[in-house]
Formats: structure tokens, sequence, C-alpha cells
């Protein structure tokens, strides 16, 4: 894409919200989530030119955005587990490295459902609910068939509801 | 109709299904109390994901890194963009069929995992300059120049080392 | 008793898990760049990418250069890059990568270096190699030789294939020292 510096503006304000709730909820840590964002957006200067579309640098950003969200949280959760482990006497209440203040039981009970998830399924699920993509879109940024993302979504689907049922949560 | 694969139903959920198969799925679920207890059962997920941000305050555009962005878009240069044509391409697949011959030759005569081809000393070179390769390298078509800095004094008598990381690892280098 | 293994476990958890972060701290991950378009989704079961981090050391001490780039190419598609230094040396690397098996790659990296000598002649080495390796290990090329205070420079070659890098969320790397 030319260097232009309204497409990139244009871009930025399409994609900060939907990025930062990508990512917020990934990594549950609003000021993690916003340093992400705006890292991947300066990353994403970088390689400005190679893009051919507007599309391009959209699903790039929402990858990267992702894997950096992923390996916040993965850092972040083995921090923690630590602190479990050696405190295990003196009940932490959180079950992840989320730090956000959830109002309600139910909330909660999906949040931690939700981080239950295996890595895959939470991608998808995380993308098609907050990220408002659909499955072609999906694909691309995860580098599927639209095939394969389908059959994702529901797996997650079916094993989010799982979890929720094992923490005592009836969905139906 | 028989009622279709979960997994059809989360498809139609998402609005996935093409029309006609739309239109038959709805029909069905409408007339079928277990398919619309699915529907139901991921329309209330999709309810209770979507409350998660429902009080969330996203933090404003940050004005000082969008400020960034276009100052350093403006000094950015346009990179050309890597072009694989058909007659690079096949270029290249002849260039393998050259290799893949010589290497068939090799592996007859020779069991080892890694082909070595012996580094022979260094021999001096008269009928260029050092600048003339330069020039040569970089004007060579889709080259990919990467510039070390620095003033660097290397010796008459070097040895070039190639190896796999699994042997560095191993040889405790 | 009961004191003293409390103690111990919680000695053993700061170790191990220490050890944890310490192999992560050692591992990067860099994020692929976009795919030139002109490249079909098609082929991307045909695609590699190819990293390459250039390190030049410096005698006195100091931090050592670093840069790192990242390059894409296909099944049986020579890569060749130069890295040059105006006043003192012109190297130029060939990475050519094949499917072997789904764990395996063939590799033949052939490089062509020349460099000034002190009385302004040329010199020109060359060679070829061909490996066998996993895919996302790394090649490590010292052109001058690895001998400690004579190795300014090393250049490391990482081949995976596409599919696997972008399954892993990028390519990932361990400090070679």
């Amino acid at each position: 894409m030319s260097v232009d510096s309204s497409q990139f503006n244009d871009l930025y304000s399409a994609m900060y919200v939907p990025l930062f709730r990508i990512v917020k909820r990934i990594t549950g840590n609003e000021d993690a989530a916003e340093e992400i964002v705006q890292d991947t957006f300066i990353k994403v200067l970088d390689y400005w030119s190679k893009f051919e579309t507007t599309d391009d640098a959209r699903y790039w950003l929402i990858r990267v955005a992702q894997n950096a969200a992923i390996n916040w949280a993965k850092r972040s959760s083995k921090e923690h587990k630590l602190y479990q482990r050696v405190y295990s006497e003196q009940h932490v209440g959180m079950d992840g490295p989320e730090q956000t203040h959830l109002k309600t039981e139910t909330e909660q009970l999906v949040q931690n459902a939700l981080q239950m998830l295996p890595e895959k399924f939470k991608r998808v699920l995380i993308l098609k609910e907050y990220g408002e993509l659909d499955y072609k879109e999906i694909g691309k940024v995860l580098g599927i068939t639209e095939g394969n993302v389908k059959v994702r979504v529901f797996r997650a689907r079916e094993a989010l509801a799982k979890a929720l049922e094992e923490l005592g949560y009836e969905v139906s | 109709m028989k009622c279709p694969d979960k997994e059809l139903l989360s498809a139609f959920f998402d609005n996935e299904v093409p029309s006609p198969y739309r239109e038959v799925l709805e029909d069905h679920i409408r007339t079928c109390d277990h398919c619309s207890s699915v529907i139901h059962k991921y329309a209330k997920m999709h309810e209770q994901l979507l409350d998660l941000q429902r009080n969330e305050i996203v933090p404003e555009v940050n004005k000082g890194v969008l400020e960034f962005c276009e100052k350093k878009l403006k000094t950015m240069p346009a990179t050309p963009h890597f072009h694989i044509t058909w007659p690079v391409l096949a270029a290249a697949a002849a260039f393998m069929l050259f290799i893949g011959i010589g290497l068939s030759v090799l592996l007859f005569t020779n069991r080892t995992n890694e082909i070595m081809v012996e580094v022979k000393p260094a021999t001096t070179v008269s009928e260029y300059s050092l600048s003339e390769v330069v020039d040569y390298l970089s004007k060579q078509q889709n080259s990919r120049t990467i510039e070390i800095p620095g003033q660097l004094s290397i010796e008459t008598s070097i040895q070039p080392t190639i190896v796999r990381e699994a042997d560095f690892n191993r040889s405790g280098k | 008793m009961q004191s003293i293994l409390r103690k111990v476990c919680f000695v053993l958890c700061i170790s191990f898990s220490t050890l944890a972060f310490t192999q992560n701290a050692d591992e990067q991950v860099f994020d692929l760049p976009p795919v030139d378009a002109q490249i079909s989704e098609n082929l991307y079961s045909e695609l590699f990418v190819v990293f390459i981090r250039t390190t030049l050391q410096h005698p006195n001490g100091e931090d050592p250069w670093q840069r790192h780039d990242i390059h894409y190419t296909l099944n049986n598609t020579q890569l060749s890059l130069n890295f040059i230094n105006n006043d003192a040396m012109a190297i130029q690397i060939s990475v050519t990568p094949q499917k072997r098996t789904k764990d395996s790659l063939l590799i033949l990296v052939s490089w062509q270096l020349w460099f000034s000598t002190q009385n302004n002649s040329v010199k020109y080495m060359n060679s070829a190699n061909f490996f066998t390796i996993k895919p996302g290990e790394r090649i490590i090329f010292y052109p001058f030789g690895s001998q400690k205070g004579h190795q300014p420079i090393v250049i490391e070659i990482l081949v995976d294939t596409y599919e696997h890098a972008h399954e892993q969320g990028g390519i990932k790397v361990r400090k070679l020292f």
C-alpha cells in the first residue's frame, strides 16, 4: 500500500476497539491489552508497504495482536502458578492471570470457562464473538480453511458448554 | 427432515449457511424442539460472552501513538514488492533439477547425511575489486542485501565454518 | 520436620520456575511478515520461511550489533542474500529448502565470500553443503571461522515451513550464546 497516513488513520480508528476487546479477552488485563494493541499498530508500520490491501493489514494486525496476547497470558500464567504453588495454603481467589473486576458470579464463571478452553478453540471463539469476523476472515487470520474454522467454532462452543457445566453452570 | 449435525446448526447460528439451505434449516428448526434448543444454547452462550464486555471501558485512542505512527509513515520510503514470476520459477526449477542430478550421483557414492564440500583455501583475485563485487551483487535481480556496519579487519588465513544447530549444541560450543 | 520440608519445596519451586523463566527468556518469537499477494494461498503448503540473524561481535566487549531478517521462498526455490561491508567483505549465501518427510527438510546452503586483505588484494572462497534439519532448526555459519576472538560475524539461518511457523504463532528462536 502507498505510504499514506490517512489509510493508516482509518485502519487505526476502525481496528482499535475490536483489537482491544480481543486482546483483553485473552489476557484479562486492561493495561496489558492497551500496551499490546499500541505495540501492534507500531509494528504494522514496518510492513505497511508490503500489504496489498487494507484487509491484508487488518488480518495481520489481528493475528499478531492475538499471538502477543497469548504469549503474555502464558508468561503471566506461569508467574501465577508459582505463587499458587508456594502459597497454596493461603488460597488466592484467582484461577488465571485475570485482574478484571467482574460484577456478577455468572460473568466470573463465563470468564473462567473461556480461559479453560484449549488455545486453538479459545482463539477461534474470541475472533468470532469479539472480533466479529466471519469464517472466511477468521480463516485468513489463522491461516486455516473456512471448513476448519467451521469445525473449530463448533468444537469451541461444545467445549465452552462443557466447561460451564463443570463449573456448575447450566447453559440450556 | 432428519435433524442436521450440530456442526451445521453452529454454522447456521453464525449466518454461514447459504441460501437455499438456510431457509430449509430455518423451517426445520421452527418445528424441531431438539434443534431449536441447540440454537437457544448457542444464543445464550453468545449473550454471556458479550456480557463480559458490556461494562468494559475501552481506553481512548492514544493520540501520541497516532502522531508517532503518522510521522514514521511520512519518513518511510516505498519498498519494492518481491515478485516471483513464472520465468524465475522455471529457472529455479531447472537449477534444482541440475542440483538434484548431482546429488543423486553423490548419494550413490557417499552415504553420509551431510554432503560436505571441502573448503579450499582462499584464492587471490586480480581481475576485479571488492567494490565491483558489491556493485554486481546489488544489481542482481531479487537480491536482498544486509549491510554490516563498522570497520572489520579480517585475517588472511580464515577457516569458515558451517554447522547444524543440533551439532552445534552437541559440541557444547 | 514439616517446616523443613516446606522450605525445601519452596526452594525447589523457585529453582524450577526460575529455570522455566530462563528458558523462556532465552527464546524469542518473531512475527511473520505478510506474504506477498503474488503468492497464491494454494501455494502456502509449499512455502518456506527463512529467518536470518546476523551478529557482529565487537572485540572491545561492547554489545554486539545484531539484525534479523525474514524472507519467504517456495519449495526447491533458491533464496539469495548478500552481506556487505563496503570496506572489508561481501558474502553471498544461497539457501534452497526442500521438503523431505513431515519432520525433516533438506537444505542446500551455498556461499561465496570475497574479502580485502591488508595489501588491498581481494581473496575469494566458496563452498556448498547439504543439511538435513528439523523444521525450525538453524544452520550456523561463521564466515571467518569460529575461533574465539577471531569470529566477528555469526550468521544464523533458520528454515521452517510457513504452515509450521504460522501454527506456532511466529518464528521461535533460542539465544545462541
